[in-house]
């Protein structure tokens, strides 16, 4: 499966302007067709992958690691000590979904035990006074989780986005109308957090990296 | 005044009505000019989240980053992750999990353009925003964006990030993207007016005058970004950042597999040593930079990164991520050599680019059409 829809040639044509001046014919469908091309091209680029909106790793330090959790109970979930939440931009497909952050963790486990990280995905929340509520109390957000066993660090990727959404999670969504009034609803402002869940015999998870990039899929 | 309306969704724009023997404006082109103007409004990550580590004390610390924005953008958001913790250590427990309750700090943000805001911190971390109003009349194309940080406590810096934010409409003024808003009116795309218009300078034709720049305004500003302050007095390399940043630039044209990434960073040697800079991809690119200043000084450099796959459904290529490992080293001399800030990104586009013969019409054409001119039988 390819992931170019909209950009039938998949890449950007040169030499449209020389093309569109004076007398030169525009109804040429070469022509027509190059920038329509070109259009879709760009906003499959500027949408399709996108830039990276975090690259959340540390200064390396030598020994320690990076975000860690202690969890003695396989029925505690934890935001992930240190790890502040990354605030995240996902834009409007055509059809009215969202765009996707793409979440990559660089993650281990400190012993022999199955732990579980959990990406949550929810609205944006500027307002200090409200302490961060865990995802199993639900708040319009979405959930990914990913497993690991490993006791070296390994990449562990998932995908977590606003589909489909309804007018209450509308609701919960702040735009960036409300968050500075200078715009209009054209980026929804989420934030991802990873949670970690289901440590077993006291070992812990560690994060070392996370990176999170925009993908319209 | 006219203005091109940005919308609030990516558009999809209907190729069944670009053939030959079609009117060249109409409805089709007004999806043309919508998805032109989203393109055109939408912003740019500029330092991508990062996260500092970064003690703030009462006296104010600066962080000078280089950035390449764009000139449609007007106002930017900074985000920051600040905590208070005292005794200067790292607090035992989370975020919004616990630390010492009551104890509480202010935090003041210094934008580039003179503005600022003042916070209230906890032990609890948060997430703070900062709207700049952008002084575009000192815009360039690269440009070095120096924030001020002030704390009454012993804060933490955890979290650290500036995007653009998109704009709702955009002034039709010059075709030029880097002097003006550029915007396009989708009424001068109506059917029967002008393809060109030479008093608005809108119609059909302004699509094809604005392609390229388009495309180079499009370019993914920041693909990651650190402020390490990391220090090192030894003659080996030694990794920056915990685990490698990820980076992945834009396919443009067929057959790319690579891009190039910019790269600038602020660093200095203490006097009568140097250092040394090392970027690697996993790629495969390797690039040095030697470090001579003696006062925290710009340096740039680039390499080669991969572009996306586009037979790829995550768009890696070689089914792996292309990080970019950052290390520095003592090159000569016993003192020290530090990293202050770091950044990579597509940087600032080449102005100019000729035509070659990667132009080739889709393969349902008319062979004799080639762009605009009928080829001779």
């Amino acid at each position: 499966m390819t992931t170019r829809q909209s950009s039938e040639l998949g890449y950007f044509v040169r030499g449209q302007a020389e093309t569109l001046v004076g007398d030169a014919p525009l109804d040429v469908a070469a022509t027509r067709y190059g920038i329509v091309n070109n259009l879709n091209h760009l906003q499959d680029e500027m949408t399709q992958h996108g830039g990276n909106l975090c690259c959340q790793t540390s200064p390396h330090d030598g020994t320690a690691a990076y975000f860690a959790q202690a969890l003695t109970s396989t029925s505690t979930v934890a935001l992930m000590d240190g790890m502040p939440p990354v605030p995240v931009w996902l834009r409007w497909n055509a059809d009215g979904s969202s765009s996707r952050a793409v979440v990559t963790l660089r993650a281990y486990m400190t012993g022999a035990s199955t732990g579980t990280f959990r990406v949550y995905l929810r609205p944006f929340q500027p307002d200090i006074s409200r302490a961060l509520s865990s995802p199993l109390a639900g708040g319009g957000g979405r959930i990914a989780d990913i497993t690991t066993t490993s006791t070296t660090v390994v990449t562990l990727r998932t995908i977590v986005y606003f589909e489909r959404l309804t007018a209450a999670d509308l609701l919960t969504l702040p735009g960036i109308d409300a968050i500075g009034g200078v715009a209009s609803v054209r980026l929804l402002l989420a934030q991802v957090e990873v949670w970690c869940l289901t440590s077993v015999g006291g070992t812990h998870p560690r994060i070392e990296s996370v990176h999170v990039r925009e993908w319209v899929g | 005044m006219a203005a091109g309306i940005v919308p609030e969704r990516a558009v999809t724009i209907g190729r069944t009505a670009v053939v030959s023997a079609v009117p060249p404006q109409g409805t089709d082109w007004a999806a043309a000019g919508a998805a032109y103007d989203l393109l055109d409004g939408m912003p740019s990550a500029l330092i991508p989240f990062c996260n500092p580590q970064i003690l703030l004390t009462k006296t104010a610390r600066s962080l000078t980053f280089t950035t390449w924005p764009r000139y449609q953008c007007t106002h930017r958001m900074w985000i920051f992750c600040v905590f208070v913790h005292s005794g200067g250590s790292v607090p035992s427990s989370g975020f919004g999990t616990g630390g010492t309750v009551g104890v509480t700090g202010t935090f003041t943000f210094t934008d580039p353009s003179g503005g600022t805001s003042t916070f209230r911190t906890s032990t609890a971390g948060r997430l703070f925003y900062h709207v700049e109003t952008v002084n575009r009349a000192a815009y360039a194309t690269e440009q070095d964006m120096t924030c001020s940080l002030l704390s009454d406590d012993e804060s933490g810096l955890w979290g650290f990030g500036c995007y653009e934010l998109p704009r709702p409409s955009l002034a039709c003024a010059a075709a030029d993207l880097t002097t003006s808003d550029a915007g396009m009116d989708s009424d001068t795309l109506r059917a029967g007016m002008p393809i060109t218009d030479d008093a608005t300078g809108r119609g059909a034709g302004f699509l094809g005058l604005t392609m390229t720049a388009l495309r180079d305004s499009c370019r993914r500003t920041g693909l990651f970004a650190g402020a390490p302050l990391f220090s090192t007095e030894s003659g080996t390399y030694t990794e920056v950042f915990k685990s490698p940043p990820i980076v992945l630039g834009r396919a443009i044209y067929n057959g790319d597999t690579t891009r190039t990434m910019e790269v600038a960073f602020y660093a200095m040697a203490d006097p009568g040593s140097t250092g040394s800079l090392k970027l690697t991809m996993a790629s495969g690119a390797t690039v040095t930079v030697a470090i001579s200043a003696t006062t925290m000084t710009k340096h740039r450099t680039s390499i080669a990164i991969d572009c996306e796959d586009l037979t790829a459904a995550d768009g890696r290529r070689a089914t792996r991520d292309d990080t970019c490992t950052v290390e520095l080293k003592v090159a000569s001399g016993a003192g020290a050599v530090t990293l202050y800030t770091i950044l990579g990104g597509e940087g600032t586009p080449a102005v100019t680019e000729l035509l070659d013969d990667s132009i080739r019409p889709p393969k349902r054409l008319p062979p004799q059409y080639l762009f605009g001119r009928k080829r001779s039988p």
